[in-house]
């Protein structure tokens, strides 16, 4: 039920000198469930005005369309992009962006940065693997990629751009 | 250039990163025809580091040398404060703190289904094949060990201490234990007594009982006789001061002993509820300059203080395996004891003399003993008591129990409800109905976190960490 399966990775290689990694869900704003409910509310909206001969909302029409209505405001400040942005010499770009546009965007310096390290944890009953950067600022670890969690595979490439592009390491 | 890509195995494997396992169907349910040569474990109980105590030494050492041995070994605890998460110790020995309320105890609470999400997610990702639970006091072993026989994996269980059978915790606390003993989970206990005090408790078949003892690390207790004053002879204690560690018989007999022998003093560590007691009978006594309390003593610290004494004294009134006994006679004292529980088993004759529970008994022992430890060589001591217990023993028996587990076979679900029918009509019935809400508690579970998708964890490379710490030790 987490984001662990609905997410597609984009890697966009600017040149050799920056590299963006994008997470976008899969999970749209509109799903099937709220779709339902909507067809639903209208279609007894149609039925009790046929038989009632008026426009007449009943309790169970105004249900039925609160819940979807309430579903999708809730979802408009969920996350649904994330996206990391290496640039050789300057540091790492984190942005973040959800359902209704707004975006949040993060700038770490080079200079600043101290490592970088793949951790196990929990999540909501699940162990997770997270990518982490220390920084010499922030009192905690700044996670680039908080809400959705992508599997190791994608974790360990991430981690073997940023030792080349950030750490300029040549050999692993 | 955008290049939309989806990022697969065969791709990280072409780029030559970290080797991850391959995704197979997991068969937790079939039975292995030959037993591998190496396990995948997984220790499960509430006692464990932080928290300092016999149980806790007992899984840290057994888990070392089993991964010396070559298996693979993990932890899972409740968390400890701050302390939640993943942390590794040494030779990338893996621990789990789970999110679990603690009851005053150091235990935690029981729970019916609360944690089971938790455990199935870390045994399948793991692939653990056998569960090792400890301690019948900790309920996250029990727990532990039911989830894992619910999953058809293997469990085995240790019983580290002795519990009576009239009052109504220890009714309750039996009855648990019968509970999760049901499906074929095999007992070890630490001594002989301890195994027939668990087969009578739980009406076990004592065939399927094993006993293994238990053991410390010798390296750390070395006698040492420059320490100890020649002028006194030094009786040391160090327990726990409450009632079932026998602070009372301490209490009468030290009078008696200081009347009787002139040049004896008592070194008296650890705390506890009962240490006002000691504290009242030295002023009523007037043995301040006879007797010394140390108050809380470390653990770092506890050879420095056994090796200033010549004598070890032990007034436990219940005690399955004194392990305090062994580091004693390591460290070359010569010990009484009270003949309690498991501790005749435990040293032979000549390092040892015992004594009813009471305290002129016990007081004309330790009399005796202050002409017999002036024979007595310490370095002697300490050699014959590391050539009986050793901890890669212990793991090699251990490993004997998991080859006999992992042949057994594999009864189907449904077949297991046969196992519940104790406890009369009603109480059968109970069983059988928690079991099946469990059971499709595991079904939702299985929907909603598919096995298939859950992918394996990366293991720690113990071989090449092995090598490596060699390769520095011997530059």
């Amino acid at each position: 039920m987490l984001s662990l399966q609905n997410l597609s990775v984009e890697r966009n290689v600017i040149n050799d000198d920056a590299i963006e990694f994008k997470l976008r869900t899969k999970n749209k704003l509109f799903q099937l469930f709220d779709k339902i409910f909507v067809v639903f509310a209208f279609l007894l909206l149609l039925m009790q005005s046929i038989v009632n001969q008026k426009l007449m909302f009943g309790k169970l029409t105004i249900i039925l369309i609160i819940v979807p209505v309430l579903r999708v405001f809730v979802r408009l400040f969920f996350v649904c992009e994330e996206s990391l942005l290496l640039i050789r010499g300057m540091g790492i770009q984190l942005k973040k962006k959800c359902y209704n546009g707004s975006t949040s965007i993060k700038f770490l310096e080079k200079a600043k940065i101290q490592d970088v390290v793949i951790n196990e944890g929990y999540y909501l009953q699940q162990t997770i693997y997270y990518l982490a950067f220390m920084v010499e600022g922030e009192k905690d670890l700044v996670l680039p990629f908080e809400s959705l969690y992508p599997h190791l595979p994608v974790l360990l490439l991430i981690y073997k751009k940023f030792k080349k592009i950030i750490m300029e390491e040549q050999n692993n | 250039m955008k290049q939309e890509i989806e990022i697969t195995l065969e791709d990280i494997e072409n780029e030559e990163l970290v080797q991850i396992p391959k995704r197979k169907s997991i068969l937790t349910g079939k039975y292995l025809k030959k037993p591998k040569k190496s396990y995948r474990i997984a220790m499960i109980t509430d006692f464990f580091y932080p928290s300092v105590g016999g149980v806790e030494t007992h899984i840290f050492q057994l888990s070392q040398c089993l991964i010396k041995r070559g298996h693979k070994v993990i932890v899972i605890t409740h968390q400890y404060g701050d302390r939640n998460g993943i942390r590794f110790m040494t030779n990338g020995l893996k621990v789990y703190y789970i999110p679990k309320l603690r009851a005053p105890d150091k235990s935690s609470f029981p729970t019916v289904w609360n944690n089971t999400p938790i455990l199935r997610d870390i045994f399948l990702r793991e692939r653990i094949m056998i569960v090792h639970g400890h301690q019948e006091i900790s309920v996250l072993a029990h727990e532990g060990v039911l989830n894992a026989r619910e999953l058809g994996i293997k469990a085995v269980f240790t019983e580290h201490s002795l519990f009576g059978f009239n009052e109504i915790h220890y009714i309750l606390v039996n009855k648990g234990l019968m509970y999760s003993l049901l499906d074929g989970v095999h007992l070890i206990c630490v001594s002989n007594t301890t195994k027939e005090n668990a087969v009578l408790r739980t009406a076990l078949s004592p065939y399927l009982v094993s006993v293994i003892p238990n053991a410390t690390d010798f390296s750390r207790f070395t006698p040492d006789p420059t320490q100890s004053d020649p002028n006194w002879i030094t009786i040391v204690s160090i327990t726990r001061l409450m009632y079932r560690k026998g602070v009372d018989l301490m209490v009468d007999l030290i009078p008696i002993v200081c009347r009787a022998v002139p040049n004896v003093r008592f070194i008296i560590g650890g705390d506890g509820p009962k240490r006002v007691f000691i504290e009242m009978m030295i002023e009523k006594y007037d043995l301040q300059d006879r007797v010394k309390l140390l108050g809380f003593v470390k653990h770092e610290n506890v050879p420095k203080v056994l090796v200033q004494g010549n004598i070890f004294l032990n007034t436990s009134l219940t005690e399955s395996f004194c392990i305090a006994i062994l580091e004693a006679v390591s460290c070359g004292l010569y010990v009484v004891a009270t003949k309690v529980g498991g501790v005749p088993e435990v040293l032979p004759n000549y390092m040892i003399s015992f004594a009813k529970p009471n305290p002129e008994e016990l007081a004309q022992k330790l009399i005796e003993a202050t002409e017999k430890c002036k024979d007595v060589d310490p370095y002697f001591f300490h050699k014959e008591v590391r050539e009986m217990y050793d901890w890669h023993d212990i793991a090699e028996r251990t490993e004997k129990v998991y080859d006999d587990m992992m042949l057994q076979p594999e009864r189907p679900l449904f077949e297991k409800l046969r196992y519940h029918s104790r406890g009369g009509t009603w109480g059968a019935l109970l069983n059988k109905l928690i079991f099946m809400l469990r059971l499709i508690w595991l079904f939702i579970l299985e929907v909603c976190f598919p096995r298939e998708q859950i992918h394996y964890a990366v293991d720690f490379p113990t071989d090449k960490f092995l090598k490596m710490k060699k390769k520095k030790l011997n530059n």
